[in-house]
């Protein structure tokens, strides 16, 4: 079977990027922040700064904890025909988070993200098959801060049925969450994990207390947690690609190290995101050329490793969904797919990951439908290239009227798109009318679509827990 | 460390080529391919293809095959009529022209379509030249302003008035090839088998035959010393099998009938194997650009055409998108990345929509973003400790940041992060209600305002005017 794979570093250069990852691990260190964390390292055998909250980490402490990642993680879904496993040659795609604002695809204008506007989209990426599991894309700013982690996940796992995935900021929220997601599983999230997080360090080479906190507490509760290094090429890493990925993998080897201290065997996902600074203005460039080239490396380290790993894909830094988007987001989207990673990020973002927008959501589902039948499997054998017709047809005449032209078309040979425009001419030449055509899809699907409804034990015992939790504050 | 990192993309094991080739080479042994002309199947017959001269058919084995890939040379000079701009396709740098040819401009900030013009072709010219992403030129649009019996020869005047690069086009008759070239020599005040600022595209007709008068052009094309790209175009669906892997191997078909012609006329004359296979819309029937299939096809041709050490051009950046929007951006990038991340020698790129059938300014401008990115993303890079900042990583340690590191501004400065020229960054508050569309316009705007072409000296342009002149006087 034929199947596009894209490589960038050679094993020698693979080796090198690990030598100086190891070395920066055991002579640098990282700072983690909490000393939940410290104690479990020095219990380790690692050498600590207690005072700092840092650890150096020895390599045979990374190398057992690499031993004990699971490679195939499930994630359990409300509805259990939307569990998918990661690490089983399918490329899952899983929108992206999260943004501030919501771009108005008719005016131009962004307004604030709120609550409405994610409820709106949870029930849009529910009804899109192309979105295999959702992090809550938009955040919803006009909730009660001291709640809205709490409120946002129960909004979510109310408008999508599939698994759903965020970050959890502090560890406070990590238990009642647990509680919300098991009632709403009816299982404990170690048989059905229908929720999992997103551990961010904060670059470079540092932990962010209260996210590590509350992983650990996931992490124990059957929790998939995806480490998601950010560092910054220009601000908060090397303006250096390589330099950049060397920092993402001290960073990320350290969450796993940790984690897999903490809870032999937990499932990890490594979500390498190194990205670009615009020099300018210091704005995140997820969309450069250079982001894409530093993820590459960071995933082929990643895979390297035999983490199950997931990567950035179709967004840029336009401000609209424009050409430009979609080139940054292709680019992305294809190049990291192409690596053979597990899941790749998608959906409705741009700005730099700080707007949303319905009209590009739908559009990037074409997207992901192109990036789908690119990196796909191809047979290459007789059967497969119609020896027999094209044998029969010879020189000249054409192939409209085979029966394999009408049967394979209808198996899939040919991607179909949703909304990218094909055919005649002159249907629509305007530049803002496939934006328009995509508003009015996510619309019609929208008003049409229903999501199955929490059951009513559910609900109840839901509002308990967020009663209580309120109770606490 | 040390070493040199840059993306490589594959798509087809060793066994899966051999097959491809097996069965490419089963079609040219078993069922041929047509010449449809009595020049060409003699020339064939001479070297021992088994012919039919009645259909104007011949059958090619390995061994010809094997010795006519033998004499084609790995590079080719693309010459411009300007020398700093000669460029050469195959010697490691990706080589980008512009696409042709397209039958309507587009206004891109109205959306209506209009029929292209020779000053349309003018200024889409003089904007290639002013752009340092296009490296060759197509001529596009079509000058539907222009006598259809001298269009050709016009519109390459107009070329070479309004581009110092080189120019590609294609010539359809035998005929057409003496005042052609006569008009080129006059430009350049050089035979082009010295300066080959010419060069042609041979597309043969799917499946498996080769168009009489293009193939005729070509063969005494070739003997003057012009490069021919051989651009066979099966569509899965109707000319080709409704099959991905079958439709490549009509192209390679197709492909290596035109290599062995071609060698045999001229042994070692300037070739390019190009990958113009693609899909039919199955509605309507038309030609796609942009589908994911046209980036397979593209991996499928040129991992084959490499195997078999020929230069090559892919189909890149193109689109099925009716206007500059996010389905044009995403298609292009597609076609273009896969394709100089599978080694292509050059790209097919810049400037149309609607599957060739559209030209527009705005996207000339984004497709030279898009081209942008794409050669920072196949640039090689450096892997060494020096290059990774070692030392400004252990120095800022923990926390912190590299604002101040005088490395940060020393490599920003040459060129770590590419930067961008329309593509929008920066604060949001800049760009409210901002069309990319409207920028890309304007910035074209500006470079035709701006941008001057050396004119073609007075003695070259009265032989040129002679030269269209007695064509259009003759019988």
């Amino acid at each position: 079977m034929a199947q596009a794979r894209i490589t960038y570093l050679s094993d020698d250069e693979k080796q090198r990027i690990h030598e100086e990852t190891v070395w920066m691990l055991e002579h640098v260190g990282v700072g983690f922040n909490t000393p939940k964390a410290i104690e479990v390292l020095a219990a380790a055998g690692a050498p600590v700064d207690r005072e700092a909250l840092t650890a150096k980490i020895p390599w045979a402490l990374v190398e057992a904890a690499l031993e004990t990642a699971p490679e195939r993680i499930l994630l359990a879904a409300r509805d259990p025909r939307h569990d998918i496993t990661l690490g089983e040659e399918y490329l899952a795609c899983c929108t992206d988070g999260t943004a501030t604002y919501v771009i108005d695809d008719e005016t131009g204008e962004r307004h604030a993200g709120s609550a409405a506007y994610l409820r709106q989209f949870m029930r849009l990426f529910d009804a899109l098959p192309q979105v295999d599991y959702a992090w809550p894309s938009v955040s919803a700013r006009d909730l009660d801060p001291a709640t809205a982690n709490l409120e946002i996940e129960i909004l979510c796992l109310e408008e999508c049925s599939k698994h759903l995935q965020d970050e959890v900021r502090a560890p406070e929220f990590a238990r009642p969450l647990v509680e919300i997601c098991e009632v709403v599983a009816d299982a404990s999230l170690h048989e059905r994990p229908i929720f999992s997080t997103i551990n961010c360090t904060v670059s470079p080479l540092q932990h962010d207390p209260g996210m590590t906190e509350a992983s650990l507490i996931l992490a124990e509760a059957g929790v998939p947690i995806v480490v998601m290094p950010m560092p910054l090429m220009g601000t908060t890493a090397p303006m250096s690609a390589m330099g950049t990925v060397v920092v993402n993998m001290v960073e990320l080897l350290s969450a796993v190290t940790l984690f897999q201290l903490a809870v032999p065997g937990c499932p990890l996902i490594a979500g390498p995101e190194p990205a670009a600074a615009d020099m300018r203005s210091g704005l995140y460039l997820c969309g450069a050329a250079e982001a894409t080239l530093m993820s590459l490396a960071a995933i082929e380290m990643c895979l390297h490793y035999g983490l199950p790993t997931h990567g950035a894909g179709p967004g840029g830094d336009g401000r609209y969904p424009d050409y430009q988007e979609g080139a940054e987001g292709m680019a992305a989207g294809v190049a990291l797919s192409l690596t053979g990673v597990e899941s790749i990020l998608a959906f409705g973002t741009l700005d730099g990951a700080q707007s949303l927008s319905f009209a590009k959501t739908v559009l990037d589902c074409d997207a992901v439908g192109m990036i789908r039948r690119l990196t796909g499997r191809q047979k290459v054998d007789r059967a497969e290239m119609l020896h027999d017709d094209l044998a029969e047809v010879g020189i000249g005449g054409h192939y409209l009227s085979r029966k394999s032209t009408r049967r394979r078309l209808r198996e899939g040979e040919l991607w179909q798109p949703e909304v990218f425009r094909r055919g005649t001419a002159s249907a629509d030449s305007r530049p803002d009318g496939l934006v328009a055509e995509a508003a009015a899809y996510a619309r019609d699907l929208l008003a049409a679509h229903e999501v199955e409804p929490l059951r009513d034990d559910a609900r109840a015992a839901i509002a308990d827990v967020l009663r209580s939790f309120r109770a606490r504050l | 460390m040390v070493g040199l990192a840059v993306p490589r993309l594959t798509y087809l094991a060793e066994d899966e080529r051999a097959f491809v080739h097996e069965q490419t080479l089963r079609v040219l042994v078993d069922v041929g391919v047509a010449y449809n002309c009595p020049e060409a199947v003699d020339l064939l017959a001479d070297a021992g293809a088994v012919v039919d001269r009645e259909r104007l058919t011949a059958r090619l084995d390995a061994e010809l095959i094997e010795r006519c890939l033998a004499s084609v040379p790995r590079q080719v000079l693309l010459a411009g009529r300007d020398p700093a701009r000669d460029r050469t396709l195959g010697g490691g740098r990706l080589v980008v022209t512009s696409d042709g040819m397209a039958t309507y401009v587009l206004d891109d900030l109205s959306g209506e379509l209009r029929e292209g013009t020779s000053a349309d072709l003018a200024d889409m010219m003089r904007l290639c030249d002013a752009l340092d992403d296009v490296d060759t030129v197509w001529p596009s649009p079509q000058a539907s302003d222009l006598d259809p019996k001298t269009e050709a020869l016009e519109m390459n005047a107009v070329c070479l008035r309004n581009t110092t690069k080189h120019i590609q086009d294609e010539v359809r008759t035998p005929e057409m090839v003496a005042p052609m070239l006569a008009v080129y020599e006059a430009a350049l005040g050089a035979s082009l088998r010295e300066r080959p600022a010419f060069s042609v595209t041979n597309c043969t007709i799917a499946p498996l035959q080769h168009d009489a008068g293009m193939t005729l052009a070509g063969l005494e094309l070739c003997r003057r010393g012009v490069p021919i790209f051989i651009l066979p175009m099966p569509q899965a669906g109707t000319t080709g099998p409704m099959s991905i892997l079958g439709t490549c191997i009509v192209h390679m078909a197709e492909l290596l009938s035109a290599v062995v012609l071609f060698q045999l006329a001229r042994p070692g004359c300037a070739l390019v194997a190009g990958v113009g296979a693609a899909v039919a819309e199955m509605r309507s029937g038309l030609y796609l650009a942009g589908s994911p299939e046209i980036g397979l096809i593209n991996l499928i041709c040129l991992e084959m055409s490499r195997e078999y050490g020929l230069p090559t051009q892919a189909t890149g950046v193109s689109t099925d998108a009716k206007a500059c929007n996010l389905q044009a951006g995403a298609e292009g990038m597609m076609s273009g990345l896969t394709a100089a991340a599978a080694g292509a020698d050059s790209l097919i790129a810049v400037g149309t929509l609607d599957a060739v059938q559209s030209q527009s300014f705005a996207k000339v401008v984004l497709d030279c973003e898009t081209v942008g990115m794409i050669r920072r993303y196949v640039r090689e890079q450096t892997l060494d400790e020096a290059q990774a900042l070692i030392d400004d990583i252990v120095e800022v340690g923990i926390g912190g940041h590299f604002l101040g590191r005088r490395s940060t501004r020393r490599r920003y400065r040459s060129g770590e992060i590419w930067p961008a020229t329309v593509f929008q960054r920066g604060p949001f508050a800049d760009y409210v209600a901002r069309s990319l569309v409207g920028d890309a316009v304007e910035r074209a705007r500006e470079l035709l305002a701006s941008h001057e072409v050396p004119p073609l000296d007075d003695d070259a342009e009265r032989e040129i005017r002679e030269i269209i002149g007695t064509v259009r006087g003759s019988g």
